[in-house]
């Protein structure tokens, strides 16, 4: 019998009153390539290429999420990302890119959701990650 | 930053590509590793 490795997830969860209650599930493991793509995309003005890194962020790192759109479950993949306001999409792109790249602290806050999926580490002012599995 | 890792690492810029975004990380713990060792 095989076994495959699960994939593993962030859960993004936003602190900025705007949006809390917005849950973000994205995969951890991606190829160099995609996260340069998208660290280059963080803070352009460059709209075709803002949009084609949400495009790409959407279809290949995003997992889930329970973003409504008049009441309707917006589909967590590239179009979904383009659906969303600019500020929330690059709230996510933004929280993700810090989540892969950045060791959070051994002396971080402590855990406040007494879930069993790990300790909420604060790694930016708007965003608490977690790891999803 | 990606010729730099290629030459630490001896591979062509297609295959650190394609490594996991995990790498970064790895980087970053043996960065602050060094830090410690230089301020202790």
């Amino acid at each position: 019998m095989g076994f495959e490795e699960p994939a593993r997830t962030y859960r993004l969860v936003f602190e900025d009153p705007d949006f809390a209650g917005a849950e973000v599930v994205c995969r951890r493991r991606v190829p160099m390539r995609v996260y340069l793509q998208m660290a280059a995309a963080e803070g352009k003005r460059d709209s075709a290429a803002v949009q084609a890194a949400l495009h790409l962020f959407g279809d290949q790192v995003l997992e889930s999420w329970n973003v409504l759109h008049d009441g309707q479950p917006l589909p967590a993949d590239g179009e979904g990302m383009l659906d969303i306001s600019p500020e929330f999409s690059m709230l996510i792109l933004a929280s993700w890119l810090a989540a892969v790249a950045e060791v959070p602290s051994p002396l971080g806050p402590a855990s406040s959701d007494g879930g069993t999926s790990g300790k909420a580490t604060t790694l930016t002012a708007t965003a608490s990650i977690s790891p999803g599995n | 930053m990606i010729l730099g890792l290629c030459q630490r690492f001896g591979c062509l810029p297609s295959a650190l590509l394609a490594e996991d975004v995990s790498l970064l990380r790895l980087l970053q713990i043996e960065a602050l590793g060094r830090e410690g060792e230089s301020s202790g």
